[in-house]
């Protein structure tokens, strides 16, 4: 299952596609376009969206924020100042509804006398999501997940048996490992997707109150807030368990059994999680 | 000492999530250098000239990386070099000038403006090595001392007379914008007898448009049987007219918008180079 978990992510690849635009990408229109149209091979959202039209002076000519098309929810809408005749560069910068930036860059002029076509620099801006503060957050929340579950299991099949026929061990050390690797786990996930969020929005980490509402509109957002609600759900579960314990005893009592039932089904949505708020799970991204 | 290691842990990420803050980008948005075209350097006369009097026009088109453009297209047909085409706004006066182009790309030029008023110029450009695009345009404007008292446009009219020759096209033009159309002409000189063209900058005739209002530009030519390089283009159609016969003019029109067009038709016959404007309604 941790293996599926791991290698679902980089199986799939559904990153948006931008499959047309208006004005078509190197195209003349004889009349200034009041605004600028992206269509995606997916709902991307707007407020991630990342949309600059510059003509060879450099200067912005976008009028006002990105917004979705009334009609089709795959489309973009960016408007424009009423611009004049000349080449323009547009350069877009979207976040797929798996959680992966995606850009692009394309030229369209404005006639019937555009004049000549100048040499656009197109920007460097990074289209991957592997910063290394990132990938550190992103293993030390798998990390911590399945070592936290891993604690629990190894307490409950290994430990808890061999704590019985023992004589002078304790349980101890291994509940505090749990904890504590639980205790990672959840401040790891919403940090990471925080940090996430922040580099795929462009935004300071430290603008969280931009960050949050941008967390819900993603799936790979969300998929990480049901992590962290199945984490608090299993440290519940986990808790009233090990609290409802004794080893000592021959027999479970049907709490405790209860309260371990619900603790392994918590454990098992928890590792499911970054599964599925990757890549794959593509069918409803709204 | 368990209790620390759990708070130790716990703070871990927090300390993760200040360094990730030292990369944040802080806002939304993203920076475009200038791109590098085509440009103007020096362009004379910089301030209002007197009409009715030569007048030297010059300028420099620099290349996007800075250097002056030298190396112009040499060849058959009339796409070669720089076309100087001045307009007066109200569309009542055309000047369409070659000039020299000299070694170190300085062109230049003596025009003379018959009226006051503002006027276009459109530097029609033909670099050697263009690349994708054949050729660009570069504008300018000259004021001209002067009150200036703008000219109603001329309606269509079949037939017009320019130093005793009479262009006459047949029927009404209709045309709409985008779509090729041909104008068939018939010249005839004072004698009465049919014209007989000879080309002049690698054409039998040129074909200017000019919208009125905005002044926007566009061209075509008539070309020689056989003529190499003459066809203009426009949004991939290559338009282009012929001549077969003395004293027809096929006039290959795509005009990009509509509104009212005057065309500057210009032959030249029996060495002399005649322009005849025609007003036409783009629908």
């Amino acid at each position: 299952m941790v293996l599926t978990a791991l290698a679902a992510p980089g199986a799939a690849w559904a990153h948006a596609a931008l499959l047309k635009t208006f004005p078509a990408a190197s195209a003349e229109v004889n009349t200034p376009p009041p605004h600028v149209r992206l269509t995606y091979s997916e709902a991307v959202e707007p407020r991630f969206a990342i949309v600059s039209v510059t003509n060879a002076a450099a200067d912005q000519q976008v009028d006002g924020a990105v917004r979705r098309s009334a009609t089709n929810p795959d489309e973009l809408l960016v408007p424009l100042k009423r611009v004049p005749e000349g080449w323009y560069l547009v350069f877009w910068r979207v976040i797929s509804v798996d959680g992966h930036p995606v850009r692009g860059a394309f030229t369209f002029k404005v006639g019937p006398n555009p004049g000549p076509p100048p040499r656009f620099v197109i920007p460097s801006l990074s289209e991957t999501a592997a910063t290394p503060n990132l990938l550190v957050a992103r293993w030390v929340t798998f990390l911590s997940i399945m070592a936290a579950v891993g604690l629990f299991v190894l307490r409950l099949a290994i430990a808890r048996p061999l704590v019985s026929r023992v004589s002078g061990t304790r349980l101890r050390a291994v509940s505090i490992a749990f904890w504590i690797a639980l205790g990672v786990a959840l401040v790891a996930t919403p940090v990471y997707v925080l940090l996430a969020t922040s580099e795929f929005a462009l935004r300071s980490v430290w603008a969280i109150g931009d960050l949050v509402p941008l967390l819900r509109v993603s799936a790979f957002g969300r998929g990480f807030l049901d992590i962290e609600i199945a984490l608090a759900l299993f440290a519940l579960a986990a808790a009233a368990a090990l609290w409802l314990d004794r080893p000592e005893r021959p027999v479970r009592s049907v709490a405790a059994l209860l309260a371990l039932l619900g603790a392994l089904m918590a454990a098992a949505a928890a590792l499911i999680g970054p599964a599925a708020a990757g890549h794959a799970a593509q069918t409803s991204p709204r | 000492m368990s209790v620390r290691i759990v708070v130790a842990a716990l703070l871990a990420p927090l300390a993760l999530a200040a360094c990730g803050g030292g990369s944040g980008s802080g806002g939304p948005s993203i920076t475009i250098q200038p791109g590098q075209s085509y440009h103007l350097e020096g362009f004379m006369p910089g301030a209002p000239v007197t009409a009715g009097k030569p007048t030297p026009l010059s300028f420099t088109i620099v290349q996007p990386d800075g250097k002056p453009l030298t190396a112009y297209r040499h060849g058959a047909g009339p796409h070669n070099g720089v076309h100087v085409i001045i307009v007066r706004r109200d569309l009542s006066e055309i000047i369409h000038h070659h000039p020299p182009v000299g070694a170190d790309g300085k062109i230049s030029d003596s025009v003379t403006f018959s009226k006051p008023g503002p006027y276009r110029v459109v530097i029609d450009a033909y670099p050697q090595n263009a690349g994708p695009v054949p050729s660009f345009q570069l504008f300018e404007k000259v004021d001209v001392k002067g009150a200036y008292h703008a000219e109603p446009t001329p309606p269509f009219k079949p037939v017009e007379t320019e130093d005793g020759y009479r262009f006459a096209v047949a029927g009404k033009p209709r045309l709409h914008a985008a779509q090729a159309g041909i104008l068939d002409f018939t010249v005839t000189g004072p004698d009465g007898k049919a014209a007989i063209f000879t080309p002049w900058f690698g054409a039998l005739a040129h074909a200017i448009f000019f919208r009125t209002g905005s002044l926007d530009y566009f061209h075509t030519h008539v070309c020689a049987p056989g003529a190499t390089g003459c066809a203009s283009v426009l949004g991939g159609a290559k338009v282009t007219g012929t001549s077969t016969t003395p004293g027809r003019l096929k006039v290959g029109v795509l005009l990009p918008v509509a509104g009212t067009w005057r065309l500057f038709l210009q032959t030249r016959v029996n060495g002399k180079v005649v322009t005849a404007p025609f007003t036409l309604r783009v629908a």
